[in-house]
């Protein structure tokens, strides 16, 4: 059920992400889309990872079932490189706002090239 | 083998990604960077140089930090890596000269020592998510570069770029989580061996999904627009390092992706044919109408990248080995024409439009005849080496059975002839403008000569270099 649950989060929140970025012009709406879309990878990676009778990877017994580590990992980094794009969009963003004195893409000149 | 050679690929990667704090705390000290960042560029040729003949007979495997795969990640160092990284450590050089010691350069130099190591990493990891993290170095230092030039154009630019760029990292993060869930690996050589087994639909949907992600990277049909927005929002140098050193690392990423893939290559061969056959009309003729000098350049590019991708989607050793070639050849000449475009700037005007570019008087003769020797190359015309490369890539798509693709090869340099001439016509003949206040006389014209030579002279190798991709190629298929 857990996993059925998270399966339909994810396809959702993936849904949403690539809905937003296709239709929304804000700049800071397209940033919040990134983030959703990679929430939803970042749960994918995590329901990779899930078993229903395992515990945390931290081994007590050589015997204990746990689940997968390497996602968890894998999320871990995803987490820092997804946290680092946001900053560099945001900075990104202000300087637009900045020379342009708009955050909505269809106001820019240049925008479709 | 002893055991520097052992740590070779590791130390590829490191001493650019070392030399990235290094140059930083340079440049904030006022001190100059090109040396520095050259010195690291030419221990990083010398060490591919000493590799190489190893590479040669059998390719350099490291497991970083003594983790063998399939837990720990696996660095290849083979002749793929070694001709890639070659021509990129020549591109990454070029670009540090083409600049004055300026703060701008200075600090433009730490981000280009981190698109280095990320580009270094992309051309030689075995692992899948490791190639990811090094996506996004490669990228993240793309679009700081991008944005770089600080003016209302780089920002926009930018801003496009990291959209579509981090659309196609979590395109490529996607597949990559679903390739671990249904083959339990990410290591490139066990996946060869594990995707036959896998359970299809999910198993070849994210095989997809990462060569999807690549493609769009690589600026191809139908993501291909954001390409030519970034690269004319750059400056002429960035632009020459993206359609230099970002595309070759990236498409020497694809054909390791491809060759652990031998099945899923043969099913998508239909698919990846016609993307590339579009991008090769849509670039070119998008080209034709192009207004500025910058993105009749990028669409080219999108074109000459079609070339590499119809010819490795073939299958065939000998055509891969011709796109590889390819790829090669047009990121020298490529990175060529945009650093040429730099000399623009010194008459004084900033605009890269077609009708108001023009050489500076001093050496206009030697600035017109460095173009007329590059744009022969990128149509095709002998005796430079983007003729022999074009040559190859027809005739091996032919001989490979695709007859079609061959055709529009050919017939792409034709149009190329038509755009090349019309901003040749335009160098040769217009007067230069009366501005107020022109700008210095060019000082770094040495950075299009190394290029352009480069081509001339390897022309004359051409066969011996073909033969180098082929043995390329070959060791990929047999590591896989």
């Amino acid at each position: 059920m857990i996993v059925l649950t998270i399966g339909i989060t994810c396809i959702a929140l993936t849904g949403i992400g690539i809905y937003g970025l296709l239709r929304r012009t804000h700049m800071i709406r397209m940033v919040l889309c990134f983030n959703i879309l990679e929430a939803a990878a970042l749960l994918g990676l995590v329901l990779i990872a899930y078993s229903p009778d395992a515990r945390s990877p931290i081994l007590r017994a050589a015997t204990d079932a746990h689940v997968l580590p390497l996602p968890h990992a894998l999320a871990l980094t995803a987490i820092v490189i997804g946290a680092s794009l946001t900053a560099l969009m945001l900075t990104l963003i202000v300087r637009v706002h900045r020379s342009h004195g708009t955050v909505l893409v269809d106001k820019l000149k240049d925008w479709r090239g | 083998m002893n055991g520097l050679f052992t740590e070779l690929p590791v130390l590829l990667i490191v001493i650019p990604l070392a030399g990235v704090p290094v140059l930083y705390f340079t440049a904030r000290r006022g001190l100059g960077t090109a040396l520095p960042a050259l010195a690291v560029i030419l221990f990083v040729v010398i060490l591919l140089s000493s590799g190489a003949r190893d590479a040669m007979h059998t390719p350099v495997v490291t497991a970083a930090g003594g983790w063998q795969p399939d837990l720990g990640i696996g660095l290849q160092f083979d002749l793929l890596a070694v001709a890639a990284m070659l021509v990129t450590s020549l591109i990454v050089a070029q670009a540090i000269l083409s600049h004055d010691e300026t703060s701008g350069a200075q600090h433009f130099r730490t981000l280009l020592m981190l698109l280095y190591a990320g580009s270094n990493g992309l051309m030689l990891t075995q692992d899948l998510f490791n190639a990811y993290v090094f996506i996004e170095i490669t990228s993240i230092a793309s679009y700081a570069l991008v944005a770089g030039k600080q003016d209302r154009g780089g920002f926009e630019s930018a801003f496009k770029y990291v959209v579509m760029g981090s659309f196609a990292g979590l395109l490529v993060l996607w597949g990559i989580a679903g390739l671990y869930l249904t083959t339990g690996t990410l290591d490139i050589q066990s996946l060869a061996s594990r995707f036959e087994a896998a359970p299809g639909a999910v198993a070849s949907l994210s095989a997809a999904a990462v060569i999807a992600g690549l493609l769009i990277k690589l600026g191809q049909v139908p993501f291909h627009a954001w390409k030519a927005d970034s690269l004319s929002g750059a400056s002429y140098t960035v632009s020459a390092l993206l359609s230099g050193v970002t595309t070759t690392a990236f498409f020497v990423l694809l054909l390791r992706v491809l060759s652990a893939l031998p099945s899923l290559t043969v099913s998508l061969a239909p698919i990846l044919t016609t993307i590339a056959g579009l991008s090769i009309i849509t670039g070119h003729l998008m080209a034709l109408r192009q207004p500025r000098y910058s993105r009749l350049l990028a669409y080219s590019s999108v074109a000459h990248v079609g070339y590499g991708l119809l010819a490795v989607s073939s299958g065939a050793v000998t055509a891969i080995a011709a796109g590889l070639f390819h790829i090669l050849v047009h990121a020298i000449m490529k990175s060529g024409l945009f650093f040429l475009g730099r000399s623009f700037l010194h008459t004084g005007n900033r605009s890269d439009r077609l009708e108001a570019i023009v050489f500076p008087e001093q050496h206009r003769t030697l600035h017109v005849t460095l173009y007329v020797l590059l744009a022969m190359s990128m149509i095709g015309i002998p005796p430079v080496l983007g003729f022999t490369s074009k040559w190859y890539a027809v005739l091996e798509t032919a001989r490979a059975g695709y007859d079609t693709g061959a055709a529009l090869i050919a017939l792409g340099g034709a149009v190329a002839l038509v755009y090349y001439l019309r901003v040749g016509l335009q160098l040769v003949h217009r007067g230069l403008p009366e501005l107020s206040s022109p700008g210095p006389a060019s000082k770094r014209l040495p950075v299009p000569i190394a290029g352009t030579a480069l081509i001339l002279l390897l022309a004359a190798f051409s066969d011996r270099l073909l033969g180098f991709c082929v043995l390329a190629v070959v060791q990929l298929m047999e590591t896989v």
